[in-house]
C-alpha cells in the first residue's frame, strides 16, 4: 500500500511541479501585459474597501466628493521617511510640507478645518526603530469657540493658583461642563441617535423572545430541524443532495433552503432550543431595521432617518413575527435590502445593483412567495427605471448583473432540472389558491385576484384589525401597523405621488408599496404573507412624520429645535411600550390555545415535561397527542435529544391497542384536555393515574400527563368499533348531471362525487378499511374499455375493478398489482373488451398494510 | 481620571467586600441585595461608570501607547514586482494527497509515518515557496549586513528581551516538579497520551484522542519525556516553554503594533501574571492558547504593516499548528481572521497591496491543516466534541441554570460576570485555578480599567479593536457560555491582550502624572516602571506565597494518585496494586498509568472474604485504600498477614491522613 501511495505522491509532485512551472512562465509572460487589469483590480478594491470604510462610519454620501479628497504631499527627503501623515482615521485634507535645516527640518502643515472643530496636532520625532525621540502637541480652536475655551483656560488657572473659592468651583463646573459639551459635540447625534434605535429595536424583538408569543410553531422548528439534520448528514439531504436548494418535508411540500442554512451556524454551536431559532431569526430582521434607516438617509433624504428602526419595531405586525421563527421575516429583511442598495444604484452608485441581485437572489430563496414577489418587483422597477438602465454608462453593470443573476439562478436551475413540478405551483396548491380552483371561470379570476389586491392594499387591513388573520399572527385591537401612523402614512403618499416624476426614490416606494401585496393575492391576503409589505408602509410613514414636523417647525420657531428630539423619543418609547404590553399581557390576550388557536404548547410539553422526564429515567416512554398544532412531530426532532427519539412518539392511547402489553407503569400518554375528559369516561380504559397538568397561561388546564392501561374487554369493544367504521355504506352523487348511486367504505376525507369531479387535487381518504370500496351504479349505462385511477402515494398496492355489463349479471373483474410507482401514481387498468358498463366497483388495496389503513384516491376515469 | 479612578477603587472594594456573601452569586437575588451590597451589581455599576470617565477623560492623541501612528499602514503604492517562481501548486497537492491518506480507511490506507513525512513534505514546500518568493537569502532584509546592522541597533533592547523571557521561564521551571501540588490527573492524561506516542502504539498523528485533541498536541509532552524520563516536571516542561514563549510574543506583537514601553511592560506583566504562570506550570495544554494567539496576531500584523511575506507565511504556519493542539487555540485562528478584516478592509487600498502576504498566510495554513481539516470532515462528531460537552446550550447546563436563577437572562449575566469579574475584583475560584485572588491586583485593575476607556475611545483604530476582541473574546464567547464559570483555563487566549492592555494603561497614568508634576517629562518611564513593579511584587507574592499557603490547588484524589507512585513501584512489573478508593479515588485516574506504566492496577472496592479469598496468591500485592476505608484494609491485613503496613500523611498538610498503604511482599 506504501508503494502505492509513494507512486502517486511521486505522480502528484511531478504534476505540480509540472503545473507551478507552467504557471509561473504564464505569469511572467502575461506579467506586464496583466498589469493593466491588475492595476483596475487594484483601483477596484480600493473603491470596495474606501465604500467600506465609509459605510462603517455610518456617514451620509457627501455630493461634494470630489472636493473632499486628501490631498497629501509629504517630502521625499530620505532623512525625513518616517513623517507621519496618518489621514487614514479622518478623511481631512491635510498638507504637511518638510523643508530640510541645517538642524533637522522645518515642518508645515496646512489643513482645512470644519467649522468649530476643534485641531489638534502632534509632531513627534522618531528614530529608526520608532523610537520616539521629541514629541510636541499642540491645540488650536477656532474663534467661535475662543469664548468657552478662555474660559476653560481662566478656570485651569485658578485651579492652578490653589484657592479653592465658591467661585472658582463654580467656574470649574463651568468649566467641566463646557468640556462636557465639547465631547457630546464629537459624536455625530444621527448616527449615535441611529445606534441607539437599533439597540432599541434589537431590545423590543429580543427581550423575552421565548416568553411572546407564546406558542412555538412547527414552522418555526422545521428550519432548525433540517439544519440539525444538514450536519448530521455532512450537508447532504436525505436524498444525498449536497447542500439542496429545497427541503422536502414531505412528497407534496418543501420549504426554501435559505431558512435553513441561516439557522445552521448557531444549531452547530448552541444545538437546539426555543432562544437559539428565534434569536437567530430576529437577528435577521435586524438587516431590515438598518437597510430601512439608511434609505431614509441615503435615497430619501430624511433628517429623521434613524426612526426607520423605531417605526418598524413599533409596527405591531412586524413586531410580533420579528419575535418569531419563521421565514416570512427573512424574506422580508431581504426584500429591505434588495430595496435600499436598488435604490443606491438608482442614486448613482451603480455598483449597488449587484447587492441587489444579491439580495434578490436572497430574498428569492427564502421562500416560495418570494420568487413571486422578486419578479413582481424586478418588472415593475426595469419598466419603471427602463431609460436609466439603458443609458450608456450603467450598460456595462447591467451587463454584469445579469451574469451574477445566472450565477445566483444555478441552485434554482439544478433543482428545477431534477423536479417535475414547480415548486411555486405546489406551494400557491398546498394553500388552496382559488387560481387553481376548476370551479372558478377566468373572469372569477381575475375578479378575485383584483379584489385579494385592493385589499391588501387598503389601509382597512393594515392599520384596523381584521378577523381574516389567525389570532396567533395579530395583536388585539390593531392592525399590522399602529393607527395613530395612518395619518402620516396617507401624507407620505401624497408626497411620494407629487414627487413620483421627479425622483426616483418616492417612486420606487411607490412602486415597492404596488408590487409587495402580489405574491399574497395569488392565495389570500392576510398575515403573515404580507408582511414584507411593511417595509414600504414604514417609509411612507417616515416621509409623512418628516413633512409633518418640517410643517410644524416652519410655523412654530419657538418648538423648532424640540421636534425632531420629541418625535424621536415618542418613537422610541414605541416599542417599548409594545414590549411591556406583549410580556405582561400577551399570554391571556386570547383564550383559544388549541389548533385553531394559538397552539400553545410545544415548549411546555415536549421541552419542559417530555425531554426532561426522558433524561432522567431511562425507561420511561411518551405517547404525545397530536391533535393540539400542525406537524408536531417536528417537535421530536426540535426537543428531544437522538437517544431519547425512539422512546416518543405521537397518537393516542387507543393507538396502542395492539401493543397493550407494552403500556408500563412508566409509558405516558400526554392528552388535551377536551381528550382527558373522554378518556375518563371511556369504559376501554382502566386506572387513569394523571402524574402532571400542564397548564395554559390562562391557568386553565391545557394537557394532562397520565397513565392508563387497557380495560379487559377492550379489544373486544375495538372490534365491534373497527368492524362499524368498515362497513360500507351508500351515497348519492352527481355524474354528468345526474344523480348516480353508490356504496362505498365509510370516508374520512372528501366524497365520492370528488371521485369524478376531473380534479385530481380533491381527494377522498378511506376511514380505515384497507381494501377501500367503492361500487358505482350509473345513472344511465356507458361505453368503457379502461379505467384511470390516481391513488395517494403508496410502495405497493393493488386495484381490482369489476365491470357488470348491462347484458349480464356476471362482472368482468381485473386485478393488478403496482410497486413503487412514486407520489400520486396515474394508473390505467385496460378491460378486456369495450363494453356497456351500468356499475362498477373498485377496490384498492395497500398491499403493505393490515386490514387497517388511511387509502387516498383523487381520481376515477370511465375511457 | 481621577474621578474615574475613584470609581474605580470604589466598585473593587465594593467587590471584595461582598464577594464573601452566600447569595453573591445568585441573580435573583442580586436587586433585593443591592442596598445592602451583597451583590456584583453596586461594584460592576462602579466599575462600569469608571470605564466610561476613562472613555470622557482618555487623551490618545498625546499620551499613551496609541499616540504614535502608523504611516507604514498606509497603502503601499510601489510599483508591483514579477512574480518569483514557488511550487504553491505542488505544495497544496501533497497536502491534498496527505488529506486523503488521512480519511483514507482499512488497507487502502498508508502506513501512519508515511503520511507524517507527506504531510511535512508539503508544509515544508510551502514555506521554502514562501522564501523564494520573499528572495531569502539574497533579499536586503535577509542579508549578513542587514541582520549586523539590526544588532548594532538593538542589541540592548534584545538584551532587555532576553532577560525577561528567561526571568519567565525561570519563574515558570522553578521546583516544576512539586508546584503547584499536586500533580493532577488531567496531567497524567496528558502523560499517558505522550508515553502512547513513545510506545509506538500511537503513530497516527491525525487522529483525535483525549479531550478531543489531535494526538500532535502530545508530541511536545513525549519529546520532553523521552528526554527527561517519566516525571511531573518532564510532563511540565512543554507548558513552561509555551509560557515563555507567549511572553516573547507577547512583546513583539505590542512592540509592532504600539510602542517599545507598552511592549516592555506587557511582557514583565505578563511574565509574573499568576494564572498565566500556574498554566504555564501544568502540563495540560492550555496556555498554548495565549502562545498561539499573541503569535498569530504578532506575525500577522507584521505581515500587513511591513508588506512582509515571510510574516505572512509563519503566521499560516502558526495558524496551522494551532489546529493540532487544544481545541480553543482555533479561537486564536479566528482572531488572526478578525484582526486582518479589520485592517485590510476598512482601510482603503491596504488590502490590494497586501495580497501577497496574505497568500502566503493563506498557502501554508491550508497546507499544514488540509489533513485535520480532512478528518474533522469525516468525523464532524470529534470537530464539535468540545463544544458539544461544554456549551451550556447544548448540555443542558442552560435551561438548568435559568430554572435555578430565575430567568434566562440572569443566568447568562451571571455567567458573564462571574467570568469577567475574576479579571479585577472577585476571587478567582474555580476552573483549574481556584485562587483566593482577583487575576490583577488593586493597580493592574484599575490600569486595565483605564486602557479598555481608552480603546473604546480609540475605536476607529484598529490596535484598539484588536486589543478588545483579543482580551474579550474568550471571556464572553467561551468561558461565559461553557459550563461553570469561570473557566480559567479556557481563558487564557485573553492573558496576552490583557498584559498589553494593563501596560496601556499604566503608561497612559505614567504619561499623565509625569506631565501634570514639576518632575521633568523623562520620568513617565520611571513612573511606569515602578507602577509595574508593585504590580508584579504583587503577583509574586500572591502566587508563590498565598496560593501555596492557602493550599489552593491542593486536592487529596490528585495527591494520592501522584504521591503514591513509589508504594506502586514496590508491586514490581507482575504484581497487582489494588485501589481501594470508593468513592474518592479509581483505577482509571490517569495519573497512576502515567507514574507506573508497566504495573497492573484494578479497583478493589467489594472487600469481603470470597473476594479477598480469589486474589491471587503467588505474586506481589500493594493495597491502597483512602482512609474513610481504613476497615476494610484492616479486613484484608486479617485475611492475608505478613505484609508491612504503612499510614502516608498529606505533604503540605500533614496533620492529614492521605491514603493507607500495606504492601505483600511474597517474591524474594
Amino acid at each position: 500500500v506504501n508503494t502505492s501511495w509513494l507512486i502517486l505522491a511521486i505522480a502528484v509532485a511531478a504534476l505540480g511541479i509540472v503545473a507551478d512551472i507552467a504557471l509561473h512562465r504564464l505569469r511572467r509572460t502575461e506579467f506586464e501585459a496583466l498589469r493593466p487589469i491588475t492595476m483596475r483590480l487594484q483601483h477596484m478594491l480600493h473603491r470596495i474597501t474606501a465604500r467600506l470604510t465609509r459605510m462603517n462610519r455610518m456617514e451620509a454620501p457627501r455630493t461634494d466628493e470630489a472636493t473632499t479628497q486628501t490631498p497629501i504631499s509629504v517630502a521625499d527627503d530620505p532623512r525625513l521617511n518616517r513623517i507621519v501623515a496618518d489621514t487614514l482615521i479622518e478623511q481631512m485634507p491635510v498638507e504637511v510640507q518638510c523643508t530640510p535645516t541645517q538642524n533637522g527640518a522645518t515642518v508645515v502643515v496646512r489643513a482645512e478645518v470644519p467649522a468649530g472643530a476643534k485641531l489638534h496636532v502632534t509632531v513627534s520625532s522618531i528614530r529608526e526603530g520608532d523610537e520616539v525621540v521629541t514629541r510636541h502637541s499642540v491645540d488650536w480652536v477656532p474663534p467661535a469657540t475662543t469664548a468657552a475655551a478662555a474660559s476653560a483656560r481662566s478656570s485651569s488657572t485658578t485651579i492652578d493658583s490653589g484657592s479653592p473659592t465658591h467661585a472658582g468651583n463654580r467656574q470649574r463646573i463651568l468649566a467641566a461642563a463646557a468640556a462636557a459639551a465639547r465631547s457630546l459635540r464629537r459624536f455625530n447625534m444621527p448616527r449615535v441617535a441611529f445606534a441607539v434605535a437599533l439597540g432599541i429595536y434589537l431590545c423590543a424583538v429580543m427581550i423575552g423572545i421565548t416568553r411572546y408569543p407564546i406558542f412555538f410553531f412547527t414552522d418555526e422548528a422545521v428550519h432548525s430541524n433540517f439544519a440539525a439534520a444538514l450536519l448530521t448528514d455532512g450537508l447532504r439531504s436525505k436524498d444525498g443532495t449536497l447542500l439542496p436548494t429545497y427541503f422536502q418535508i414531505d412528497p407534496s411540500f418543501g420549504i426554501n433552503g435559505l431558512s435553513v442554512y441561516w439557522q445552521l451556524l448557531p444549531t452547530a454551536l448552541f444545538g437546539q432550543s426555543v432562544l437559539v431559532t428565534r434569536t437567530t431569526a430576529a437577528l435577521g430582521t435586524l438587516i431590515a431595521a438598518i437597510a430601512v434607516s439608511l434609505m431614509l438617509r441615503n435615497s430619501l433624504r430624511l433628517r429623521l432617518w434613524p426612526i426607520g428602526a423605531l417605526l418598524l419595531a413599533a409596527s405591531p405586525g412586524w413586531f410580533l413575527h420579528a419575535r418569531t421563527a419563521f421565514e416570512y421575516m427573512l424574506v422580508a429583511s431581504f426584500y429591505a435590502l434588495t430595496l435600499y442598495a436598488y435604490q443606491r444604484y438608482r442614486d448613482g452608485s451603480r455598483r449597488w445593483l449587484y447587492v441587489a441581485v444579491f439580495a434578490a437572489a436572497l430574498t428569492f430563496y427564502s421562500h416560495g412567495l418570494g420568487q413571486v414577489l422578486v419578479a413582481a418587483t424586478t418588472i415593475a422597477f426595469a419598466a419603471s427605471d427602463l431609460r436609466h438602465h439603458l443609458a450608456r454608462p450603467q450598460r456595462r453593470t447591467l451587463a454584469g448583473a445579469l451574469v451574477l443573476v445566472i450565477i445566483l439562478a444555478l441552485p434554482w436551475l439544478r433543482f428545477q432540472l431534477n423536479q417535475e413540478k414547480s415548486v411555486v405551483q405546489e406551494q400557491i396548491k398546498q394553500r388552496g389558491s382559488y387560481l387553481i380552483n376548476p370551479d372558478l371561470t377566468l373572469a372569477d379570476k381575475a375578479g378575485r385576484w383584483l379584489g385579494e389586491y385592493a385589499y391588501g392594499l387598503s389601509p382597512q387591513f393594515w392599520f384596523l384589525p381584521n378577523d381574516r388573520d389567525l389570532r396567533r399572527h395579530t395583536m388585539p385591537d390593531t392592525g399590522g401597523l399602529p393607527l395613530a401612523a395612518a395619518p402620516f402614512a396617507i401624507i407620505g403618499i401624497l408626497v411620494c405621488i407629487r414627487r413620483f416624476r421627479t425622483s426616483a426614490a418616492h417612486r420606487g416606494v411607490l412602486l415597492a408599496l404596488l408590487t409587495a401585496p402580489i405574491p399574497a393575492t395569488l392565495a389570500t391576503i392576510g398575515t403573515p404573507r404580507t408582511l414584507w409589505m411593511i417595509v414600504p408602509w414604514v417609509l411612507l410613514i417616515a416621509i409623512g412624520i418628516e413633512t409633518a414636523v418640517e410643517f410644524v417647525r416652519s410655523r412654530t420657531m419657538r418648538l423648532g429645535p424640540w421636534l425632531a428630539p420629541a418625535t424621536y423619543a415618542a418613537l422610541a418609547a414605541a416599542p417599548l411600550i409594545l414590549l411591556a404590553h406583549a410580556l405582561i399581557s400577551g399570554p391571556t390576550w386570547h383564550d383559544n390555545y388549541g389548533l385553531y388557536g394559538e397552539q400553545f404548547g410545544a415548549q411546555q410539553v415536549f421541552g419542559n415535561t417530555v425531554a426532561p422526564t426522558l433524561a432522567a429515567d431511562p425507561t420511561s416512554r411518551f405517547v404525545v397527542s397530536p391533535s393540539w398544532a400542525n406537524g408536531t412531530d417536528q417537535f421530536i426532532s426540535f426537543f428531544i435529544s437522538k437517544e431519547d427519539r425512539p422512546r416518543v412518539s405521537m397518537g393516542q392511547p387507543v393507538d396502542w391497542i395492539d401493543r397493550r402489553d407494552q403500556i408500563t407503569p412508566n409509558t405516558y400518554f400526554v392528552a388535551t384536555r377536551e381528550e382527558f375528559d373522554k378518556l375518563t369516561v371511556d369504559p376501554m380504559y382502566t386506572n387513569l393515574d394523571v402524574r402532571r397538568v400542564i397548564s395554559y397561561p390562562n391557568d386553565a388546564p391545557g394537557f394532562y400527563v397520565l397513565s392508563l392501561q387497557f380495560s379487559a374487554d377492550a379489544e373486544q369493544r375495538i372490534a365491534v368499533e373497527h368492524a362499524a367504521r368498515r362497513t360500507p355504506v351508500s351515497s348519492s352523487f352527481e355524474y354528468r348531471g345526474k344523480t348516480a348511486m353508490a356504496v362505498h367504505s365509510p370516508l374520512g376525507e372528501g366524497s365520492v362525487g370528488h371521485l369524478f369531479d376531473g380534479n385530481p387535487d380533491s381527494l377522498v381518504r378511506g376511514l380505515e378499511a384497507n381494501p377501500l370500496l367503492i361500487d358505482v351504479t350509473l345513472p344511465e349505462a356507458t361505453t368503457a374499455a379502461a379505467f384511470a385511477i390516481q391513488t395517494g402515494s403508496m410502495q405497493r398496492f393493488s386495484v381490482t375493478v369489476r365491470c357488470y355489463p348491462v347484458d349480464s349479471a356476471e362482472p368482468i373483474e381485473v386485478t393488478r398489482q403496482f410497486v413503487d410507482l412514486g407520489p400520486d401514481p396515474l394508473i390505467t387498468i385496460d378491460l378486456p373488451q369495450t363494453i356497456q358498463v351500468s356499475r362498477f366497483s373498485i377496490e384498492v388495496r395497500d398491499d403493505n398494510a393490515q386490514d387497517s389503513a388511511q387509502i387516498h384516491v383523487r381520481e376515477i376515469t370511465l375511457r | 481620571m481621577l474621578i474615574g479612578m475613584v470609581l474605580a477603587v470604589a466598585g473593587l472594594v465594593m467587590l471584595t467586600s461582598a464577594q464573601a456573601h452566600g447569595e453573591f452569586w445568585n441573580p435573583s437575588q442580586w436587586t433585593s441585595n443591592i442596598i445592602a451590597n451583597q451583590s456584583p451589581l453596586l461594584g460592576t455599576m462602579l466599575l462600569v461608570a469608571s470605564i466610561v470617565v476613562f472613555i470622557f477623560a482618555a487623551d490618545p492623541g498625546s499620551s499613551g501607547a496609541f499616540a504614535v501612528m502608523h504611516s507604514d499602514l498606509r497603502t503601499d503604492r510601489r510599483r508591483a514586482r514579477a512574480p518569483r517562481f514557488g511550487l504553491w501548486i505542488t505544495a497544496l497537492a501533497l497536502a491534498f494527497l496527505a488529506a486523503q491518506a488521512v480519511i483514507a480507511s482499512g488497507e487502502s490506507r498508508p502506513s501512519d509515518g508515511f503520511i507524517t513525512i507527506l504531510w511535512l513534505l508539503a508544509i515544508g514546500i510551502a514555506i521554502v515557496s514562501v522564501l523564494i518568493d520573499a528572495e531569502w537569502p539574497t533579499s536586503r532584509t535577509a542579508s549578513i549586513d542587514a541582520l549586523r546592522t539590526w544588532w548594532n541597533t538593538h542589541r540592548r533592547e534584545a538584551g532587555v528581551v532576553a532577560v525577561v523571557v528567561l526571568a519567565a521561564l525561570l519563574l515558570r521551571t522553578v521546583g516544576l516538579e512539586t508546584y503547584p501540588y499536586a500533580f493532577c490527573n488531567d496531567e497524567g492524561e496528558m502523560g499517558v497520551s505522550a508515553q502512547c506516542i513513545l510506545d509506538g502504539r500511537c503513530t497516527d498523528l491525525f487522529e483525535v484522542a483525549w479531550a478531543a485533541q489531535p494526538r500532535m498536541a502530545f508530541l511536545p509532552t513525549a519529546l520532553s519525556l523521552s528526554i527527561f524520563g517519566n516525571s511531573a516536571a518532564a510532563a511540565r516542561l512543554p507548558s513552561a516553554l509555551f509560557g515563555a514563549a507567549a511572553v516573547l510574543f507577547t512583546f513583539l506583537f505590542a512592540r509592532e503594533a504600539l510602542d517599545r514601553r507598552t511592549a516592555f511592560l506587557a511582557a514583565v506583566v505578563l511574565a509574573t501574571l499568576p494564572v498565566h504562570m500556574h498554566f504555564s506550570r501544568l502540563a495540560v495544554d492550555n496556555v498554548v492558547d495565549a502562545t498561539y494567539s499573541s503569535a498569530i496576531l504578532w506575525l500577522l500584523f507584521r505581515a500587513v504593516k511591513r508588506n512582509s511575506i515571510v510574516a505572512g507565511g509563519a503566521a499560516g504556519f502558526a495558524a496551522a499548528m494551532a489546529m493540532y493542539t487544544y481545541p480553543g487555540s482555533r479561537l486564536s485562528i479566528a482572531l488572526g481572521v478578525g484582526m486582518l478584516i479589520w485592517l485590510l478592509l476598512f482601510r482603503p487600498g491596504l488590502l490590494s497591496s497586501r495580497l501577497r502576504p496574505l497568500l502566503a498566510f493563506a498557502v501554508v495554513f491550508v497546507a499544514g491543516a488540509m489533513p485535520i481539516f480532512a478528518y474533522y470532515s469525516v468525523h464532524p462528531e470529534h470537530f464539535y466534541a468540545r463544544l458539544s460537552a461544554e456549551n451550556i446550550f447544548q448540555n443542558g447546563a442552560f435551561e438548568n441554570d435559568s430554572a435555578v436563577y430565575g430567568s434566562a437572562v440572569g443566568a447568562l449575566t451571571r455567567a458573564a460576570l462571574r467570568s469577567l469579574l475574576p479579571y479585577v475584583g472577585t476571587n478567582a475560584v474555580d476552573g483549574f485555578f481556584h485562587a483566593p485572588f482577583a487575576h490583577l491586583p488593586e493597580v493592574g485593575a484599575v490600569a486595565l480599567l483605564i486602557a479598555v476607556g481608552l480603546c473604546l475611545r480609540t475605536m476607529r483604530d484598529p490596535r484598539s479593536r484588536t486589543l478588545l476582541m483579543w482580551f474579550f473574546a474568550a471571556i464572553l464567547a467561551v468561558s461565559t457560555i461553557t459550563a461553570a464559570p469561570p473557566s480559567h483555563e479556557r481563558m487564557m487566549n485573553s492573558m496576552p491582550a490583557l498584559a498589553i492592555l494593563v501596560a496601556v494603561g499604566i503608561g497612559s497614568v505614567a504619561d499623565r502624572v509625569a506631565r501634570s508634576t514639576s518632575i521633568a517629562r523623562l520620568n513617565a518611564g520611571l513612573i511606569a516602571a515602578a507602577l509595574t513593579a508593585v504590580i508584579c511584587g504583587q503577583n509574586l507574592h500572591r502566587y508563590f506565597v498565598v496560593y501555596d499557603r492557602q493550599h489552593s490547588f491542593e486536592d487529596r484524589t490528585n495527591e494520592l494518585s501522584y504521591e503514591s507512585r513509589l508504594h506502586i513501584a514496590a508491586a514490581e512489573s507482575d504484581g497487582r496494586v489494588y485501589i481501594i478508593g470508593d468513592p474518592l479515588v479509581y483505577r482509571m485516574f490517569a495519573s497512576f498509568d502515567f507514574f507506573s506504566p508497566g504495573i497492573e492496577k484494578m479497583d478493589f472496592n467489594e472487600i469481603t472474604d470470597a473476594t479477598i479469598d480469589a486474589l491471587p496468591k503467588t505474586s506481589n500485592a500493594v493495597f491502597l485504600a483512602i482512609p474513610e476505608r481504613r476497615a476494610d484494609l484492616e479486613r484484608i491485613m486479617q485475611k492475608l498477614p505478613g505484609g508491612v503496613f504503612e499510614q502516608v500523611q498529606r505533604k503540605r498538610q500533614p496533620d492529614q491522613p492521605m491514603y493507607l498503604v500495606y504492601t505483600l511482599r511474597r517474591k524474594s
